[in-house]
């Protein structure tokens, strides 16, 4: 029984230690979200990412205060788009990967059906042969 | 062996070599389907005869139910099985050009759907003969008829609302232009000489499985086998 006491108190003891001091602190500061955040919380925090608005007018002001660049942009934007297209239409046009495919398809459907065939041919040639012996064998 | 089937192998051999060099050489570029164009000209040909293996295997089984004559039987099943073979073709180049062409594999469009309904009731033929029994022959006959019925719905139901081309008069088929035309009719006639080739091939397999069953039941009038 005391020893039990003994294991209860030493379970409770930090928790009351931590209580208190966490009251002390709030008391000492006047608020407990005053308090100062811990190491690895504090390397979390991140710079907020730009919301696309932010980013428009970052890019506005920058084409505002040179022309120059805001064409420069706008070609570059202009070109990459076109090559895309033309690289898309050519690999459309010219697709020789589904093409292939189909031809190859069909050919090993139709091998896989003359092989199945063929070696079902052969299999009847020597049952028919097998029988046959069999049955004039068994009449003499 | 049947002397035909050398003669028809070697000129659905010649043909296969001369429609692969037109298709890629001589058949104009199709603006409007681009490159993926070139299946066509093997998917829809294999199609057509598929139509033809189960219209004969339909035909075939109409007049075994009515005579009971063995070579329509044989007749039937061979076709049955080179039309399972067809369809399975169809079905898998019809995927990879669906694939190419509208970026899907499948769409449960009219004319798919039947497609495949009609080549699971080929593929339920070939399972009926093979593990039905006795009457096997007769059920599969049945089946084969009521297959052969879902052709005229496969050809005509396409509508607009489909990705397939419209059948008929209009269709994509009869409004070819010059050497595509030429070079499809083509693709038929040597599919048709392959299907022929096939079906004499199989023919005599049936001829041989039907004399395996009577030496066998000759072998148990002799007591050969228990």
């Amino acid at each position: 029984m005391r020893s039990l006491m003994i294991l209860i108190a030493l379970s409770i003891a930090p928790q009351l230690a931590a209580a208190q001091t966490g009251s002390g602190s709030a008391a000492g500061s006047g608020s407990a979200a005053a308090a100062p955040p811990s190491e690895p919380q504090a390397l979390k925090i991140q710079p907020p990412e730009p919301t696309p608005e932010e980013l428009r007018k970052i890019c506005a002001d920058a084409m505002n205060k040179s022309p120059g660049f805001a064409e420069d942009i706008v070609k570059t934007i202009n070109e990459d788009t076109a090559n895309q297209h033309a690289k898309a239409a050519a690999a459309i046009a010219k697709n020789e990967k589904h093409v292939i495919l189909a031809y190859a398809a069909m050919w090993v459907i139709a091998a896989m059906f003359l092989m199945f065939l063929w070696r079902r041919q052969q299999g009847l040639k020597t049952e028919i042969a097998n029988l046959k012996r069999d049955l004039e064998a068994a009449a003499k | 062996m049947n002397k035909a089937i050398p003669v028809l192998a070697t000129l659905s051999a010649i043909g296969f070599a001369a429609c692969i060099y037109l298709i890629f050489n001589y058949a104009p570029f199709e603006p409007a389907l681009l490159f993926n164009q070139k299946i066509f000209y093997f998917h829809v040909a294999h199609a057509f005869m598929l139509f033809v293996a189960v219209t004969i295997c339909g035909v075939s089984s109409l007049i075994y139910l009515k005579k009971r004559t063995p070579k329509w039987d044989d007749l039937a099943l061979a076709t049955a099985e080179i039309a399972v073979m067809f369809g399975a073709v169809v079905l898998v180049t019809g995927m990879i050009w669906a694939k190419a062409a509208w970026d899907i594999w499948w769409t449960w469009e009219k004319r798919l759907t039947m497609s495949l309904l009609l080549w699971l009731t080929l593929v339920g033929y070939v399972l009926v003969r093979r593990f039905a029994g006795a009457s096997a022959d007769r059920l599969a006959a049945g089946l084969a008829v009521f297959g052969t019925l879902g052709i005229p719905f496969i050809y005509t139901m396409v509508d607009r609302s489909d990705h397939h081309p419209q059948a008929g008069a209009n269709g994509n088929v009869m409004t070819l232009d010059g050497p595509m035309k030429l070079v499809f009719w083509m693709s038929v006639l040597t599919f048709f000489l392959w299907f022929l080739t096939l079906v004499m091939m199989r023919v005599q397999s049936a001829r041989a499985e039907r004399e395996v069953r009577e030496l066998r039941e000759k072998g148990l009038d002799a007591g050969l086998f228990t």
